[in-house]
């Protein structure tokens, strides 16, 4: 419990730091979400290195989900790591025919979150063997549900 | 020797929601589970994106019957981030006791079930007629036993008089007395044990690698709770201790769960007891501005996180709930690996099963 950083700047700065050593030639956007998050935007051939860089270098184990949000563009996915402040990896990806490395070989508590992503978004998670249905029936011959394009919906905007 | 498939569920005496396994036995122990979620999916997080912010309250209440004010507390907390909101301390005040008496509730609850899946129905009956005081408390505060709608955004739309307060005070006195009851037999009682003890049993590595919370995770001897380490009014003035074991078995798990229900009670006090005057509720903008949240409290069974977007109009892009049963289910498979038939309840019992939560 001690070793848990309390605030989010000690948080950015441990993280980013810890990402400029480990990706010399990469710039990555962070931005500060409320509640107590930092997200840090990281392209997606080089999430799960970055990963690595949290679970193995800075004992960032908790990975507390991984959602996925259709924006309309492109796929929208975060990771979100909990180590006594919050700490997201974003990536995009494309709406169709999308696919990523799985983290369950870094981190099996993946495993569920990575099925339900696959089942209602359609991304494929590269070295996950078990991508079978997780909440969707077994007969379900339909789009992914969670696509915006499945259910003829478009992303409005104020 | 042959191997024989025992299906359990999706309907089963020992389940209370439906959720499939199929065991595979050889003689009476288990060598392969298979399990299957997805019962009681109602599509929640595709719903939110038809609704209001505040239609949505009460929908994401309805994501699970125990654990229903947090859910809308942690949604509320994201919106109102979002709004730039701050909610009054006397608003932030009654959540959390409303909160911590539904922590109380729920592992009342869940020890009657464990202690009813193990045969021992002298428990289930003390438990359950334990949680009928917190229910009465929660129907007087709110109107609702199980499903309160307290929460608005911005705030609370209930208060509480003196005499009310003192009335409840009077309730937790006595509710006291039986659950430390409850804790003697469950730390004295020899059958419990009997059935209890090294069965389920996760090492803290385990725990990192599927990356549990909640009551699981301390009773494997991890020791977190985010209403210490995140800690948000009023749990920042609060006195409260989190039990933690290491023996990571269904036994260390009943005890952290029912001393825990000891540690609520005395929040609940301590919440009374320093309640402050003022509004319960501020008006919020009309619109959500375009923007991210992302909230986290800490549920009776874990870390229930939300991830909220707003694209400014008025029913919510995205809504993404991950609940705390999720990251004990992944560990069933494990768990239940070499295990007794018999004992196969106990493991089920033991991660406090909330799959209304898990399938959302």
């Amino acid at each position: 419990m001690s070793d848990f950083v309390t605030r989010t700047a000690e948080m950015r700065e441990l993280v980013m730091n810890a990402f400029v050593k480990a990706f010399p030639d990469e710039e990555f956007a962070v931005r500060e979400v409320p509640v107590n998050d930092i997200v840090i935007a990281v392209p997606a051939g080089s999430l799960a290195p970055a990963v690595r860089i949290l679970v193995d270098e800075l004992g960032i184990w908790h990975l507390s989900t991984i959602t996925a949000d259709d924006t309309g563009d492109h796929i929208h996915m975060l990771y979100h790591f909990w180590h006594g402040s919050g700490v997201t990896l974003e990536t995009q990806l494309p709406l169709t025919g999308s696919s990523i490395e799985t983290l369950t070989g870094q981190i099996p508590g993946a495993a569920f979150y990575e099925r339900e992503i696959f089942e209602m978004f359609g991304v494929v998670f590269e070295g996950n063997a078990d991508l079978t249905p997780l909440l969707l029936p077994d007969d379900w011959t339909g789009p992914p549900p969670m696509l915006k394009s499945s259910n003829g919906q478009t992303e409005s905007k104020a | 020797m042959t191997k024989i498939k025992v299906p359990i569920g999706p309907q089963h005496p020992l389940l209370k929601e439906p959720l499939a396994f199929q065991l595979t036995l050889e003689g009476e122990r288990v060598v392969e589970s298979v399990m299957r979620l997805g019962y009681v999916h109602r599509g929640m997080e595709r719903l939110c994106q038809e609704r209001t912010y505040v239609q949505n309250i009460y929908l994401l209440e309805r994501v699970c019957g125990i654990c229903s004010h947090v859910h809308a507390t942690t949604y509320c907390r994201a919106v109102e981030a979002l709004m730039g909101v701050e909610v009054p301390q006397r608003g932030v005040n009654l959540r959390a006791l409303l909160c911590e008496l539904e922590r109380v509730h729920s592992h009342l609850l869940w020890l009657g079930v464990i202690a009813r899946n193990i045969g021992f129905d002298t428990i289930f009956m003390y438990a359950w007629r334990d949680r009928e005081m917190v229910l009465d408390i929660m129907e007087d505060l709110s109107g609702g036993r199980v499903s309160h709608a307290v929460n608005t955004l911005g705030g609370v739309r209930i208060d509480l008089t003196d005499e009310h307060r003192n009335a409840i005070l009077a309730q937790l006195d006595i509710l006291d007395v039986q659950i430390q009851l409850l804790l003697g037999v469950v730390e004295h009682e020899q059958t419990l044990h009997a059935r209890t003890r090294g069965v389920g049993r996760l090492t803290l590595e385990q725990i990192h690698r599927y990356c549990v919370v909640g009551p699981v995770a301390r009773a494997s001897g991890l020791d977190i709770d985010l209403r210490r380490d995140a800690p948000e009014p009023p749990y920042d003035r609060l006195e409260f201790n989190v039990p933690i074991h290491t023996d990571g078995d269904v036994w260390a798990r009943t005890l952290v769960r029912v001393q825990e229900a000891v540690e609520s009670v005395s929040l609940c006090r301590q919440i009374l007891h320093s309640l402050p005057e003022g509004q319960t509720t501020v008006k919020v903008p009309r619109r959500v501005p375009a923007g991210e949240a992302i909230s986290r409290m800490e549920a009776p069974r874990g870390e229930v996180i939300y991830y909220v977007r707003s694209n400014g109009t008025d029913k919510p892009a995205r809504v993404k709930v991950r609940t705390p049963t999720l990251t004990s289910l992944v560990t069933l498979p494990e768990q239940l690996q070499d295990v007794q038939m018999a004992d196969v309840s106990v493991v089920l019992s033991g991660v406090d099963l909330c799959i209304a939560c898990a399938d959302r």
